[in-house]
């Protein structure tokens, strides 16, 4: 059986994967950050190496499970430290890719429902491949009788016009298709309590999608929040405890159907390994990923060089030693498409994850 | 005294709308009467004119075409905003108690207050201001120099950023307008730059690296990682008051927290011990980089000619700009009086403001932003002051296209009468205009097509407008 419905979760702003995964059995971790370091003993220990973030800990029990595979110092061909360069650059899969490579996985995969994203507009890797549309929230998709009459009514000119054709007819199916479910009522499973923040929200809705079974092949959604230029420790606690939350309520609320659903959890890079003046992290590049869900074999993924001065790449940062999308590929197998049909130019092997 | 002033203003909460209009209902009275309908004009303006009023005045308003007046004529009148009567418009900001408080005062209102009236200034000049131009622009320096009213204590400060930082440069030079930027403590603030010290470790890199990669030289502009950390050196030291602090909001320098050494930015040395004075030479430096020239004019080409604007429109304007030592307006004249700009009608999508502002302007709708059509912007992602990041709303239709159904149930309920900030009588509206061919020309600047017309004969008068207001050509400009 193949995985039906691949969750992507991007930690917008440059996520620090020592802040996710602290290195807490390298003295030089705690040499490099003396203050806002994890202690030894907190957090769920990985390995020997690594811990979980204490703020985490309600992905401990999936660690366990063996249902957590962790991808220390992933990294890019980014060099530029930029936000902007590096947020399409991972989206797009590769810097020679056109279209992002979410579009590419969800037009090889098929099926019926259009890849999508919550949020108010089409992420760069949900661009110039399948269909695929942006939603805020599900009630979206159930805007009343005289919008729907509207829409019908504009078909015609919406099909003749070049630059707006295909999201208007996304937009038209995604109403057909899903008004059903926007508008019926929804209990999550047991002991699930969704919170009320934008991303707990959208999770929780994804999981109604999946079970009520509407099968997207694809759901983006982002997490805001992660470029921590200032006091760091402080800064991030609440967004790893919302990260945290959310994906054991996501694993929680899907039950059986989390077996045929794949969630990455990814960022444009990570960041300095040494505090600035403000005990906040400036731009740097490798960075932590997380892989859940059906088929996932759990453990830690990593070639550490270790956090020396001599290990470090320009000007003090991790060297990203595994390429992002060879922890992708394994995942995309599992949804039945070949690595190579949505990452043309990878050298790197999958990872066995 | 300052915080009781607060607390009273937090007490009202909610209710400051209503305080706001009702302090005011004779001015909203004249208002209303100075924009009694006028008569609906006989033609459109020529093509090069509805051109411009579509893509560089948030949407034309049907007496616009009135006048009578030329394509080049509208350019020059527009370049010299002094010379245009803006009273009416001027005289509703006044009615924003925040739009005129000092920057250090704007600490004494309650945060919701002051960030929906700066949202509501910036929904009133794209819909009633007679500067249609200078709002176009400021608009483009919305974006470039972008702030979210979500981070710190920007909500307190955006209000003076917008008014004291941005529209007073919006045509000048940008060397004024980067300095006003930089040395303002709301970016100061977004930006991190107030905590940037070299006394106490390693200088923040933040500021230094958008400023660099977004404000001036762009991304491939030829700068390196070492000259963002010599950049963030030169700029440690500049920081800000806030919260908690007396003289609120008061930027200044602190000579012990900056790197005082030398440096070398992009090529030039710096000598040391220059102190406050160094950031001058750092604009210097920065302003005269070729790449600063041409970063800013493909900005100026992206908003106003296409996503993508062709290599030798954006050399000319870059080339107007390193000629004028930096002047926007000349750099813009070049820009709307070339070929490039008169071809590219109809060939950019509004982004959402510009939609809403445009079928606001569209239906000769009065306009008074309340929360509720500020929410309509925040759901179509476009509210003022909120991208998330220093990159500001883009400007591609690939990152605004998905969001058609929210133009749509605007546009219904618009056409319906459903909006309280600016309510329309859509049937009034068509007996002003002369049936619904007419209305459909107006709207879209141009005859509507035949297969344009089937659309909107269908149903009643407001579903005749909604389709009109809905449709492919109307998301054009």
């Amino acid at each position: 059986m193949l995985n039906e419905t691949l969750v992507t979760i991007f930690l917008r702003g440059g996520a620090d994967g020592l802040a996710l995964v602290p290195a807490v059995g390298d003295p030089e971790y705690h040499r490099a950050r003396p203050v806002g370091a994890v202690g030894e003993g907190r957090g769920e220990q990985l390995d020997g190496l690594f811990a979980l973030a204490p703020e985490l800990d309600a992905l401990a029990p999936l660690w366990r499970e063996g249902q957590l595979a962790v991808v220390v110092d992933a990294g890019s061909s980014d060099d530029t430290r930029s936000h902007f360069y590096a947020q399409p650059l991972l989206e797009r899969g590769g810097p020679a890719a056109a279209g992002g490579w979410i579009a590419r996985y969800a037009k090889a995969r098929g099926g019926t429902l259009p890849a999508m994203a919550f949020g108010d507009t089409l992420p760069e890797s949900l661009r110039g491949g399948a269909p695929a549309t942006a939603l805020r929230e599900l009630a979206d998709l159930d805007p009343g009788p005289r919008v729907a009459e509207l829409s019908e009514r504009l078909a015609s000119l919406y099909e003749a016009d070049p630059l707006l054709a295909e999201s208007a007819a996304n937009t038209r199916t995604a109403l057909a298709q899903l008004r059903e479910i926007a508008s019926a009522p929804y209990r999550p499973a047991d002991g699930v309590e969704w919170g009320s923040e934008p991303f707990a929200q959208q999770l929780a809705q994804t999981a109604r999608l999946i079970k009520r079974g509407a099968r997207p092949a694809a759901v983006c959604l982002d997490l805001h929040g992660w470029d921590s230029h200032v006091a760091q420790a402080q800064f991030l606690a609440p967004l790893l405890r919302e990260l945290g939350a959310g994906l054991a309520n996501f694993a929680r609320d899907l039950g059986e159907h989390f077996a045929r659903t794949s969630v990455v959890v990814y960022t444009e890079f990570g960041r300095r390994v040494a505090f600035n003046s403000a005990l906040g992290a400036d731009h740097g590049h490798g960075f932590a990923m997380f892989v859940l869900g059906g088929g996932v074999r759990g453990g830690v993924h990593q070639r550490w060089r270790g956090l020396a001065p001599g290990d470090l790449i320009g000007p003090g940062d991790l060297a990203g030693s595994i390429d992002y999308r060879s922890a992708l590929a394994p995942v995309l197998e599992r949804h039945g498409v070949a690595a190579r049909e949505v990452f043309q130019d990878m050298e790197a092997p999958p990872l066995p994850l | 005294m300052a915080a009781s002033r607060r607390e009273v203003l937090a007490s009202l909460g909610a209710a400051w709308l209503f305080a706001s209009l009702g302090a005011a209902p004779a001015v909203t009275w004249l208002a209303r009467r100075s924009d009694a309908p006028k008569p609906w004009p006989e033609a459109l303006g020529e093509p090069e004119l509805e051109h411009l009023l579509a893509r560089c005045g948030f949407g034309a308003r049907p007496a616009e075409r009135e006048t009578g007046e030329r394509a080049a004529q509208w350019i020059e009148r527009q370049l010299a905003p002094e010379s245009i009567d803006d009273r009416a418009f001027e005289s509703r900001l006044r009615r924003f108690e925040t739009w005129s408080a000092p920057a250090g005062e704007l600490y004494e209102f309650h945060e919701h207050v002051v960030r929906r009236e700066l949202q509501a200034v910036v929904v009133l000049g794209a819909v009633h201001s007679e500067r249609r131009l200078r709002e176009a622009v400021l608009d483009v320096w919305r974006d470039h120099f972008s702030l979210s009213l979500g981070k710190g204590e920007c909500a307190w400060l955006a209000t003076s950023f917008e008014r004291d930082a941005l529209r007073p440069h919006v045509f000048g030079r940008f060397r004024e307008l980067l300095r006003a930027v930089l040395l303002h403590p709301a970016m100061l603030w977004y930006l991190d730059g107030r905590l940037n010290r070299a006394d106490e470790g390693a200088p923040n890199e933040n500021y230094a690296r958008e400023l660099l990669e977004l404000h001036t030289l762009g991304l491939g502009g030829g700068y390196t990682q070492r000259d963002v950390q010599e950049l963030a050196r030169a700029l440690s030291g500049w920081t800000s008051r806030g919260l908690g602090e007396s003289r609120k909001a008061k930027v200044s320098f602190a000579a012990e927290r900056h790197d005082a050494g030398a440096k070398d930015l992009l090529g030039v040395s710096l000598a040391d011990g220059l102190g406050a004075d160094e950031v001058e030479r750092v604009l210097d430096v920065v302003c005269a980089h070729p790449a600063t020239a041409n970063h800013v004019a493909r900005k100026l080409c992206a908003r106003f000619v296409a996503d993508v604007p062709p290599a030798s429109l954006v050399e000319s304007v870059a080339a107007s700009f390193r000629s004028s030592d930096g002047e926007l307006s000349t750099a813009l004249h070049s820009l709307l009086t070339s070929s490039e700009f008169r071809e590219a009608r109809e060939l950019k999508l509004k982004r959402p403001l510009h939609f809403v502002a445009s079928a606001l302007r569209a239906c000769d709708a009065h306009c008074e932003p309340d929360d509720a059509l500020l929410q309509r912007l925040e759901r179509l992602g476009h509210a003022p002051y909120s991208w998330p990041t220093p990159d500001g709303y883009p400007d591609e239709a690939a990152h605004w296209r998905a969001g058609l159904l929210g133009r749509w149930r605007f546009a219904d309920e618009l056409a319906h009468g459903g909006l309280k900030a600016a309510r329309v009588d859509a049937q009034g509206l068509l007996a002003r205009a002369g049936g619904r061919e007419r209305l459909a020309q107006a709207c879209l600047g141009r005859a509507a097509s035949d297969a344009e017309l089937r659309a909107f004969e269908q149903g009643d008068d407001a579903a005749a407008l909604a389709g009109i207001l809905s449709c492919p050509g109307f998301q054009r400009c």
